[in-house]
């Protein structure tokens, strides 16, 4: 028998341990620990050199061989990608949930008022299933916008005086006015959004974003989600921003909604930094042995999450300590922006963290589901992120971070041209509508002050250049430098994408 | 033999090509056998290594074996077609007689042949060494089949004399040789060249390009869609007849309309140049964008030069324009990377191939007094640095860039006191694209050391103490279109539009602006 097996330490296997500096090598528990260890680590690592290998492969399959266990499928953040030179580093996707109205913001149709009232023609429609909300609706009468529209910037883009402050930096913004989705309701259309599937358990796009291109500020998490608080409509799960079958340390962290995002940061009283570390290593041996034998990737996670609540007592009272934040900037964010939570306060927080390399910033705003009583719902919603979605924009590029940083707004489908619900001259709703609707980009290596995609005169058929979520997709990740198609996670025997089987980078939008 | 087995059944046909293209890894049995039976024959005429002799029958009997296998695989893989005869008429005749010559080596080294020459101590080394350089010659052969006339010396000092023409600038640039033929090169040569003709088609050159392969020309010149050559590299990528075929890279479709472009209207001149064809209204604007920043990446002021194939394009996504300009630069090892590391940079590859970086040195860490926390370790677990921000930064840190100096194309120093003189380390670093510079105690002066950087696209200077007199050596370069100086004595109203004619200069949205 080789003698290495005697004083076998399954710490030497992996090259990235790391070893804190005082270890008291008599601690009982660890060693009785340990003992229980050798033995297991005996008799498997020692299958092969005996002949016994039907006996090491009863006990752990994939042991075999002899090898070291299983690793788990590789980062590929190291070797793989980026696939060619990106353009952005890191992306805040401030998605706007349940669906605002392109009709009544960005897609103009002064037809419409010819129409107005009048049954939507089945031209048009082409048997477009309806949602159960207005199907069985005896008619679907054509509802103009209620608001006013004017033509902004350099680029002439359309916006509605609903939002006053993004016609200021619309020379910034990338208008699509051809997006369309498969789904037409809230949970499917927003898990295909955020997944690439309808049917929830894929990993988020944020999640993506951290398997393929890990972590550029190793004291914050990779992926950060800040939800509006006080939100009501439909719900929002934490599963939007999970990481499916990746790795867990690839799901998002949500940050809470209030005056303290992250709790319990400071040491308990007479508890000192110096405590905390020897805990946490002591800690991570009995991880790292528990690891060593059950090769449970997981337990990895759980390793490495500890280490970054550990830095983060340090990092997120920096980023969270707004006193350095001249009031200015709290004017320009709008006076919600001092009140934490709100989706102002939000903005601000996206920008602080997006300056300390946060490669992935979600921020969820709900409240766009105007099924009825648009117009005044509507400017309450413009009203809460207009100004600070602006002040993003100008708050990035003052501060030379919009050059490779991705803005994206936009929710999860578009609203009809009908009014769902009786439609007066001052009142109309509108229900879901997938075929068409707004979103836009700005920043890193989208085109400013443009506009892409038209949509017939009703605004509910795409007219030229349509753009699928799976094509957003395709092109968000190539704004990253990442090859959509190579971007893949073995899972069950088969290789996922987050653009399934589809997906086509949509060049013209890119500079 | 096995010709006569393939022309019975398919299946058989299918076994043995199968078994042919096991032909690349075997071949390397036998060289490696003869090569020791070679080695340890010299070794055994030292006294004391004598005993080594022995074993020298087994391994000429297993590389006998193995060389046998490999002509028998070699041969199947022929019946293919596609290859070079000359090449391959070398190959085999040469490969072939060396299971004999193996063989024959074999039975001097056992004794069994009973010639009283043969018997002779030295012998079994001639034969050995003549069977070596018989190896060698077949190698040689077979490695020109796979790889190329001419692969020993490409890319390499003995390459010099071979370059036919190539040409600095798109001013001289023939549309064939300098353009066309390149794409062709990249993207086509590996399996139709002069010596790997697959489906009997070279592009080699322009004649062998309008000859076509067995089945015909596969160009109509004036009709690129009734061109086979298009129509192949058009098809959908899972097409059995798409090309390039087995998942090499496909042409981007900037490639693809040139080359339809091309046979559409200025085919078989061979003498057109560019500048010639450039106006023509009929070109369309992603070719004239593609070759225009093609060879601009060439343009004086970056490292490469030569004509479009040398390899600064890698194809990929090539319609970004950040994509054009890929400089040239050297390889970088692994454990620069660490150094760089190490010295407390937080280093990201943004491209492989050419090796790109994007590097930034996080700023010192900022621990209020209150609070007992050690600093947080970063990513190579050595401690964050020390939180005192006016501490200049150790000028040893900075120069760890010098290192990887033409790598970096992104650099980012922002928040760490670095002084003026450090300039003259970043200003070394001649590829950078984005600079930024933002909350650090920088004049002018540092400003005006930074002449060296001609690729900088954007320049960050916000919160610095640099006025209006940094501009006019900003303007100058060529490739800078931002900077952002908010917070600065810089204000927007004061600047006259003649100072910066192609900049645009982004200030704050403070009130005091």
């Amino acid at each position: 028998m080789p003698d290495h097996f005697e004083n076998f330490n399954p710490h030497h296997l992996d090259p990235h341990h790391f070893d804190p500096a005082p270890f008291d090598p008599h601690n009982k528990d660890l060693d009785a620990v340990k003992k229980q260890l050798d033995r297991r680590t005996f008799l498997t690592k020692t299958t092969l050199g005996l002949g016994a290998l039907a006996l090491g492969s009863l006990l752990e399959g994939p042991k075999l061989f002899g090898g070291p266990k299983p690793a788990p499928q590789e980062e590929p953040a190291a070797t793989v990608f980026p696939n060619f030179l990106p353009r952005a580093k890191r992306i805040v996707y401030l998605f706007q949930a349940e669906g605002p109205s392109q009709l009544d913001l960005f897609d103009y149709k002064p037809m419409l008022e010819k129409y107005q009232g009048q049954d939507l023609p089945a031209s048009v429609r082409k048997g477009q299933r309806l949602t159960g909300m207005s199907a069985d609706q005896a008619t679907l009468p054509v509802a103009s916008s209620l608001f006013n529209f004017q033509q902004y910037g350099k680029c002439r883009a359309w916006v509605s005086d609903l939002m006053p402050y993004t016609a200021q930096v619309v020379d910034e913004l990338c208008f699509i006015k051809s997006m369309n989705t498969d789904a037409i309701n809230h949970d499917p259309a927003t898990t295909f959004f955020q997944t690439g599937n309808q049917i929830a358990g894929r990993p988020c796009i944020g999640s993506w974003l951290s398997y393929g291109l890990g972590s550029d500020n190793e004291n914050l998490p990779t992926f950060i989600v800040l939800v509006s608080k006080n939100g009501s409509g439909q719900p929002l799960f934490a599963r939007l921003w999970g990481n499916g079958f990746l790795p867990s340390k690839h799901q998002g962290v949500q940050f809470r909604a209030g005056k303290d995002p992250v709790l319990f940061l400071s040491n308990p009283e007479g508890y000192d930094g110096a405590d905390r570390r020897e805990m946490l290593d002591y800690l991570k041996k009995l991880n790292t042995l528990q690891s060593d034998s059950y090769g449970d990737p997981e337990i990895n996670t759980r390793i490495s999450q500890y280490e970054m609540a550990y830095r983060m007592q340090t990092s997120v009272p920096e980023v969270m300590d707004l006193s350095d934040e001249p009031d200015w900037v709290f004017d320009m964010y709008g006076k919600d922006s001092r009140d934490p939570g709100t989706y102002a306060a939000n903005c601000l927080m996206a920008r602080r963290l997006l300056e300390k390399d946060v490669k992935f910033v979600q921020l969820y705003h709900q409240g766009w589901d105007q099924h009825s009583n648009l117009p005044g719902g509507i400017k309450g919603q413009c009203k809460a992120t207009d100004q600070a979605t602006a002040a993003l924009i100008k708050d990035l590029k003052q501060r030379g971070l919009l050059e490779d940083t991705l803005v994206v707004w936009g929710g999860e489908f578009g609203r009809t041209v009908y009014s769902q619900g009786k439609l007066s001259k001052d009142n109309y709703g509108r229900d879901h509508h997938p075929k068409c609707f707004t979103m836009w980009m700005a920043g890193a290596g989208v085109k400013p002050g443009f506009t892409y995609g038209e949509t017939d005169d009703f605004g509910y058929n795409i007219t030229k250049d349509p753009v699928h979520v799976h094509d957003f997709h395709a092109t968000l990740l190539h704004l990253f430098g990442i090859d959509h198609e190579q971007l893949t996670y073995k899972y069950q025997g088969r290789r996922f994408r987050l653009t399934d089987v589809s997906g086509n980078v949509v060049k013209d939008l890119l500079t | 033999m096995l010709i006569c087995l393939s022309d019975i059944s398919p299946f058989l046909l299918d076994l043995t090509l199968f078994f042919g293209h096991f032909h690349p890894l075997l071949v390397h049995l036998p060289i490696g056998f003869l090569v020791l039976a070679l080695l340890l024959e010299c070794a055994g005429i030292l006294e004391k290594q004598a005993a080594i002799r022995a074993a020298v029958p087994f391994v000429l009997l297993v590389g006998t074996l193995s060389a046998v296998l490999a002509c028998i695989t070699g041969w199947t893989l022929s019946t293919t077609g596609g290859y070079d005869l000359q090449a391959l008429n070398l190959h085999k005749w040469t490969a072939l007689t060396i299971p004999f010559l193996s063989l024959f080596a074999w039975l001097v080294s056992t004794k069994k042949i009973k010639s009283p020459v043969l018997q002779s101590r030295r012998s079994l080394l001639w034969t050995l060494t003549g069977l070596t350089g018989i190896l060698m010659v077949a190698g040689h052969a077979g490695a020109t089949l796979t790889h190329g006339a001419g692969y020993l010396s490409a890319g390499t000092l003995f390459d010099g004399g071979k370059k036919k023409h190539t040409v600095s600038s798109l001013k001289d640039a023939l549309v064939f040789e300098d353009i066309v033929q390149p794409i062709l090169d990249r993207k086509c040569g590996s399996c139709h060249n002069g010596a790997k003709q697959k489906g009997g088609l070279s592009l080699e050159n322009l004649n062998a390009l309008l000859k076509g392969g067995k089945h015909g020309p596969i160009i109509v010149p004036g009709r690129p869609t009734a061109s086979e050559m298009i129509k192949r590299v058009s098809l959908d990528p899972g097409d059995k007849k798409f090309m390039p075929s087995d998942g090499k890279p496909p042409l981007s479709a900037e490639e693809a309309a040139l080359l339809k472009w091309w046979i559409g209207r200025n085919m078989g001149n061979t003498d057109a140049k560019w500048t010639e064809l450039a106006t023509a209204s009929d070109i369309p604007a992603e070719v004239k964008k593609y070759v225009e920043t093609s060879f601009n990446a060439l343009s004086p002021g970056s490292p490469s030069s030569g004509s479009l194939s040398s390899g600064n394009l890698s194809g990929k996504g090539l319609s970004d324009s950040a994509r054009m300009a890929v400089p040239k630069v050297p390889p970088v090892s692994q454990e620069k990377l660490l150094k760089l590391q190490q010295a407390g940079f937080v280093v990201r590859l943004i491209d492989r191939e050419p090796i790109l970086l994007d590097v930034t040195l996080p700023p010192p860490v900022k621990t209020k007094e209150t609070t007992s926390q050690a600093p947080a370790p970063d990513k190579t677990g050595s401690p964050a640095r020390a939180s005192d921000l006016s501490k200049p930064v150790d000028p040893a840190i900075l120069n760890a860039l010098l290192a990887v100096k033409e790598n970096i194309i992104w650099l980012n120093l922002s928040g760490n006191n670095i002084s003026d003189e450090q300039m003259d380390i970043v200003n070394q670093c001649k590829n950078i694209r984005i600079l930024k510079l933002q909350k650090t105690p920088l004049s002018d002066k540092g400003i005006a050391r930074l002449n060296a950087l001609g690729q900088m696209q954007s320049i960050n200077l916000y919160n610095t103490r640099v006025t209006r007199n940094c501009l006019a050596g900003l303007s100058k370069m060529k490739n800078l279109a931002t900077v952002y100086v908010w917070g600065t004595a810089i204000k927007k109203d004061a600047i006259p539009a003649s100072d910066s004619p192609h900049l645009s200069i982004v200030g704050g949205n403070d009130p005091g602006l």
